[in-house]
């Protein structure tokens, strides 16, 4: 986990490039249908020196992949593309791309000298004729990766007004070893890194609000205690070890408590403990099973799962009212579920017909929508940042793997390929590096 | 050659058949020794029925999970008991197997013993936590009930975990909904 900190400090001068584009808020990605518009791709083009890795091949596969995963462009058939090369303003004919039927497109220029490389885009309005934007990034060949990274977050941004989602990382459990480890990865699978390597059974990654520690549950002591890993030195420290469960640990928006399952008096309560443990509240409790608490992203409610009137269902606890009020009224067995980081939906697994499928409801619950079908189990969802897309795992494939969709009924995206089982994704706020 | 060795055998062969049909008076053997087991289970005849308690120490295997500190010992005398799917209520069998459990325990006053609460794969990670631990603790109700010492009885759920059977098919998760008795100090 270390490398990629480090790497990360070193890459990336972003140059911004002349041009008069900029302003305007393309595509709206909050509205709940959404419209994919064309995109002309042309192939990168060297501009500097000898590719000599295949860095460009490798490039372009990435912003392929996720272009796609970004959710906002049908990506058009390049055969027949008007011209050729990169294209800078004074270069590109918009009337031979609108002929086409391109709306947008993407040109991609790079350079390499030694261990480093530059890529820089230039983004078009083809409809209207006018150039929308542009950058230059310098970074280390080895970081390839984070430049394509921030390069895509920064076109999403030009287009929709607000930072794409790929300079996250979605953490997750996997049992390839034999036993269970928290591993991370970027959203398009990239960078797949080992978090934890105790042997032991470790469950229920969630990321502090700064992105730099990770919360999970180990039972290396005979007991499912609390951890955080710190992810740039990967020094691990016992946060709560309460005789019984200590799971599904969760940082407050503010980072000032942590919200987990414990041992209650009857059955497994919801408590709030201080980061350093010792300050102990309880949330929610009673004779029946509560777990999986969500924070809302104002930190004053809980969404949690609760089995009180008999089968697993979600509810939402308002901190300062005190009240309970339920979510989920259809289904024998709701759970997981995962506060959308915008607050306006709670994405949570649900049972329909003997297979688990992901849902969102309004927190009030309201607009039930399913978002994944067929004959396996969607389970564990996570948001991405921008409350649009969500990760979950699946095992439609035999083995469960990680996938991401969007609200807007984009994908589902494979995103792990591993042997074993891949589970319980959790998606980091976005990580600056 | 082979054939003058079976001839040689099965001369012999007769000739020990036919050996106790003679009229000797005494026959003289070579003693034959009466094999280690047959000697203690002829021991074992003669003790009480009830195995003493030193004895039993034999059956206790240690028990090493992967990845968690420590041993447990386990013993055949502690039988699982098993939960429908979502349910940690006793069915009238687990509460039959929970009554000899209890019995095991009254009669080995000094042990220690963990109820493991397990669950089928089904459903979420964590809200299997939760049931495992409710699993437990039914089964540890319900012993205190029979007349067994709280403080002799801790609880840990593995939710789905710890799956005895690793297939997805009913059968295995029947197997695997449980509560799993081990010993933590005799």
């Amino acid at each position: 986990m270390k490398k990629a900190f480090v790497v990360g400090i070193v890459i990336l001068l972003v140059l911004p490039l002349p041009g008069k584009g900029k302003g305007i808020v393309y595509i709206d990605i909050d509205s709940a249908s959404i419209r994919l518009y064309r995109l002309a791709f042309p192939p990168l083009t060297l501009l500097q020196g000898v590719d000599r890795w295949g860095i460009g091949k490798r490039a372009e596969a990435i912003i392929w992949k996720d272009l796609e995963i970004a959710h906002l462009f049908h990506l058009m058939d390049r055969s027949g593309f008007p011209q050729k090369g990169y294209l800078q303003e004074r270069l590109i004919k918009y009337d031979l791309w609108r002929d086409r039927g391109a709306e947008f497109l993407l040109s991609v220029g790079y350079g390499v000298g030694g261990e480093k490389v530059f890529f820089e885009f230039r983004l078009y309005d083809v409809v209207r004729g006018r150039y929308i934007g542009g950058r230059r990034y310098r970074g280390n060949r080895k970081g390839l990766s984070l430049i394509i990274h921030r390069m895509m977050d920064d076109i999403v941004e030009i287009l929709t007004g607000e930072k794409g989602i790929f300079c996250t990382q979605i953490a997750f459990v996997s049992n390839r070893t034999g036993n269970k480890e928290i591993y991370s990865m970027d959203p398009d699978g990239e960078n797949l890194e080992p978090i934890t390597r105790n042997g032991s059974i470790n469950l229920s990654p969630s990321w502090s609000p700064d992105g730099r520690r990770i919360l999970f549950t180990c039972f290396r002591r005979r007991n499912p205690d609390l951890y955080e890993i710190h992810l740039p030195t990967g020094r691990v420290r016992l946060v709560s070890s309460a005789v019984g469960l200590n799971a599904a640990g969760v940082y407050s928006p503010d980072g000032r408590r942590i919200a987990l399952m414990m041992r209650g008096k009857e059955g497994t309560d919801i408590f709030a403990i201080s980061p350093n443990g010792k300050r102990k509240e309880k949330i929610v409790g009673g004779w029946a099973n509560e777990a999986s608490p969500t924070w809302s992203p104002d930190g004053t409610k809980i969404a949690f799962v609760s089995d009180r009137r008999g089968t697993p269902q979600i509810y939402v606890k308002d901190l300062r009212k005190g009240t309970v009020s339920c979510v989920t009224f259809e289904g024998g067995y709701n759970c997981s579920p995962a506060w959308s980081p915008k607050g306006d939906w709670i994405a949570y697994a649900g049972r329909v017909g003997g297979r688990f499928q992901i849902f969102v409801v309004r927190p009030d619950g309201s607009e039930v929508r399913m978002l994944t079908e067929g004959d396996a189990d969607h389970e564990d969802p996570t948001w991405a940042p921008d409350g649009r897309h969500i990760a979950y795992c699946c095992n439609r494939r035999g083995n469960y793997d990680i996938y991401i969709i969007t609200l807007q009924g984009g994908g589902p995206w494979r995103i792990t390929s591993m042997k074993g089982d891949e589970t319980e994704p959790a998606w980091s706020p976005r990580i600056f590096r | 050659m082979l054939r003058r060795e079976r001839a040689l055998t099965l001369a012999v062969l007769l000739v020990l058949f036919l050996l106790p049909q003679c009229k000797r008076q005494v026959i003289v053997e070579r003693p034959v020794e009466t094999p280690a087991e047959e000697l203690e289970r002829g021991k074992a005849m003669q003790a009480p029925q009830r195995p003493s308690p030193s004895e039993e120490e034999v059956a206790l295997k240690p028990r090493k999970y992967p990845g968690i500190e420590g041993e447990v010992l386990e013993s055949s005398l502690l039988k699982d008991i098993h939960f429908e799917f979502d349910r940690y209520d006793l069915t009238p069998e687990a509460k039959r197997i929970l009554a000899e459990n209890a019995q095991v325990l009254l009669e080995h006053p000094t042990w220690k013993i963990q109820i493991e609460g397990h669950c089928d794969e089904r459903g979420s990670n964590e809200y299997n936590l939760a049931l495992g631990e409710k699993r437990a603790r039914s089964a540890r109700n319900y012993l205190i009930k029979l007349g067994i010492a709280p403080e002799r009885l801790s609880i840990i759920s593995y939710g789905e975990e710890m799956p005895l059977d690793p297939r997805h098919c009913e059968e295995a998760w029947a197997k695997n909904r449980r509560c799993h008795f081990v010993i933590l100090s005799k």
